[in-house]
């Protein structure tokens, strides 16, 4: 007798029951899909605010500057900005690297003190480095990059993030004047107007931060010739090739032994979280395909109580007790087969649809202090949405194991005298 | 004769006996006397000071130094001359500061809550700058005791706000019984946390005026941070132009 071929006979002959199991397994299978292609869409969405607003493919600071970075100690800087920032771009495997300088500060108006910060860039870099063009909303980078029609010399034209301009209650053209602690620890303060208006993905960017071109914020912060932290963009190569990338970044720890260099993975930042919050959806989906193989086990258990008749035929037809047991098995393999399949494609169709329109967060990210987007890509991870497919399998087969245990316990002379 | 000379013996020996016991028992000036004095010595109708301030912090110490004109307990300019800051000047006209900036198109007004700022990264705020009220209009003032500060006697006085926005709701201030000027001054907060506390040394006599030439200034809410001023030559009633207190020339 062959036993799967009995198997997915039996799954037919009651297709409700057997419709619910696969409905259980595909809709977990589903969620579970949908959750890692979020995760996944997370992570890169981080990954990609990351390496382009903050720390780059590598960071490269002074060593001692972690440790006072609450004191925004901004005399702990790189010297000889330019010539460092050459040094490491012709390092092979290193596309590209640019200068940032971030001087946080204030601006005082009527009884409040409006804190900002301001980000000294070399537009010129930038635009390759971290694309700012696409995200200009309103006037143009050549405005900020051009002193203008500005008749005095100390009005900086600058980008400023949307949110930022509400907080000033400006309009676009309109000046501000920002106070901020210089790297010789004194104060100095200068006059900035908003010549263009950016929409950045990162809320905290749109709400604080506004671009200046770096000469005048080396100017603001009294730091001549020197740069707070030099961002690094890999190579395709260097991305992909772990020794590769060792490589290269025991090249540029050799070219500036003096300064602190770091791979963005290995910051403390939210990608370190992201990771660790991607272990505990793992127990999570494992959570959630036994929540869903409760159904299998509920209909294995009911079909094993209904066919007691049939089983005890089998058994006194020769049908050894394994053999029985490995039927009901293959049936719930077969269940679960289809509704993961079912939730393996309908999860990853849906992923894919998420992906190209974007998931809108809108208001709920604005209090969040992650640097992700308030517009949310979901990911397909090939690797992960298989794990997740052989999982469901595998976790609804092994939960219907226990319930045909019982059918070791089933005399079959009792069981055909049942009515 | 002979009796009237006994008896001006017996006065004379009575008057050197126990005048220096009156003396000593002579009960010291009353609070309002000694914080009157107080302010006094420290409003002058004009002066002109030239003044170091070393700034001291984790980081190590920094020093700057400036010109500072005053007239009254009103008017005050201070202009930096060191060369992190030359040309900064920061302008006090009765209630409110104005910050002057060489790299800025417009002067910074401080008002409220942004004059809790600290000056150059210093452990003194806007706020100790901003003048007006008298101690005595703004304190209820009562004598604690004598006490010895450095060596030098000095009263030890309470100051406690008669209303709540004020930058230091309570002070305790030890006052030189000699100089009438602040050889001590500890400033807290209404819930009794300590913020500041001034130590002034080197008091000299300048034009009659006792002055202290050096006060160290430490904000008890920052770690490892001091600021110590230094007055290097200070002019009393020299004649300062009206205009250099104005808006008009703080920008110029």
């Amino acid at each position: 007798m062959n036993i799967p071929t009995l198997a997915w006979r039996n799954v037919g002959r009651n297709r409700r029951r057997s419709a619910l199991s696969v409905t259980a397994i595909a809709v977990a299978t589903l969620s579970i899909v949908m959750l890692f292609s979020l995760l996944e869409g997370m992570k890169s969405d981080l990954e990609h605010n990351l390496t382009t607003f903050y720390t780059g493919d590598v960071e490269i600071r002074h060593r001692e500057y972690g440790q006072y970075e609450h004191l925004n100690p901004l005399h702990l800087s790189v010297p000889e900005a330019d010539a460092t920032r050459r040094a490491i771009a012709a390092i092979d495997g290193v596309e590209l690297a640019v200068n940032r300088i971030t001087v946080p500060g204030a601006v005082m108006q009527d009884d409040e003190r409006i804190g900002l910060q301001a980000m000294g860039v070399q537009f010129d870099r930038e635009a390759k480095f971290s694309e700012i063009r696409q995200y200009v909303v309103a006037g143009s980078l050549q405005a900020v990059t051009t002193p203008g029609d500005d008749t005095d010399p100390r009005v900086t034209p600058v980008l400023v993030g949307n949110r930022l301009l509400e907080r000033l209650d400006l309009e676009m053209g309109e000046r501000f004047t920002m106070v901020v602690r210089t790297a010789t620890r004194g104060t100095n303060a200068m006059t900035f107007r908003a010549a263009a208006v950016a929409d950045f993905p990162v809320q905290s960017l749109n709400e604080t931060t506004f671009w200046a071109p770096l000469e005048r914020v080396q100017r603001l912060a009294q730091m001549p010739g020197e740069t707070g932290e030099i961002l690094v963009g890999l190579t395709d190569r260097a991305n992909r090739d772990p020794e590769h990338r060792a490589q290269v970044l025991r090249e540029i720890r050799s070219t500036v032994p003096e300064l602190e260099v770091r791979h963005f993975t290995e910051i403390e930042t939210t990608y370190g979280f992201m990771q660790t919050a991607s272990n505990i959806y793992n127990v999570i989906a494992v959570f959630f395909l036994l929540l869903a193989s409760t159904v299998v086990i509920n209909t294995t258990m009911m079909v094993i109580f209904e066919r007691r008749r049939e089983i005890g035929t089998l058994e006194a037809m020769g049908m050894r007790s394994g053999e029985l047991i490995r039927m009901f098995f293959y049936e719930a393999l077969v269940l679960g087969f289809i509704g993961a399949l079912t939730g393996l494609i309908a999860g990853t169709g849906l992923a894919l649809v998420l992906n190209q329109i974007g998931i809108d967060m809108g208001a709920s990210m604005d209090s969040v202090e992650f640097e992700i987007s308030p517009v949310l890509h979901p990911v397909v991870n090939l690797r992960s949405t298989l794990l997740v497919f052989v999982g469901a399998i595998v976790v609804s087969g092994a939960t219907s194991y226990l319930p045909t245990l019982r059918i070791t316990r089933i005399e079959p002379v009792a069981a055909l005298r049942e009515e | 004769m002979k009796t009237i000379r006994m008896v001006r013996r017996v006065a004379l020996t009575l008057v050197t006996v126990l005048l220096p016991t009156v003396t000593a028992a002579q009960s010291p000036p009353s609070a309002e006397e000694i914080i009157r004095r107080l302010e006094e010595h420290r409003t002058y109708e004009t002066s002109r000071a030239e003044m170091t301030m070393t700034v001291s912090d984790r980081f190590g110490e920094r020093q700057s130094t400036m010109i500072a004109y005053s007239r009254g307990a009103e008017e005050a300019l201070i202009e930096f001359t060191s060369p992190g800051e030359r040309g900064q000047k920061v302008l006090r006209t009765e209630d409110e500061i104005y910050l002057y900036y060489p790299d800025a198109a417009e002067l910074v007004r401080l008002q409220g809550a942004a004059l809790r700022e600290s000056m150059l990264g210093s452990d003194v705020s806007y706020e100790d700058l901003t003048g007006g009220k008298t101690l005595l209009d703004t304190y209820d003032v009562s004598f604690d005791e004598e006490e010895e500060i450095d060596g030098h006697p000095t009263y030890r006085v309470q100051l406690e706000a008669r209303r709540r926005n004020v930058p230091y709701p309570r002070q305790t201030v030890w006052i030189d019984a000699e100089h009438f000027v602040a050889r001590r001054t500890e400033q807290y907060a209404l819930s009794g946390r300590h913020l500041k506390t001034v130590s002034a040394s080197r008091i000299e006599i300048i034009d009659g005026v006792p002055v202290p030439m050096q006060q160290v200034i430490s904000d008890e809410l920052k770690r490892n941070s001091s600021t110590t001023v230094r007055i290097e030559a200070l002019e009393i009633g020299v004649s300062v132009d009206d205009s250099i207190f104005s808006l008009e020339e703080l920008s110029w």
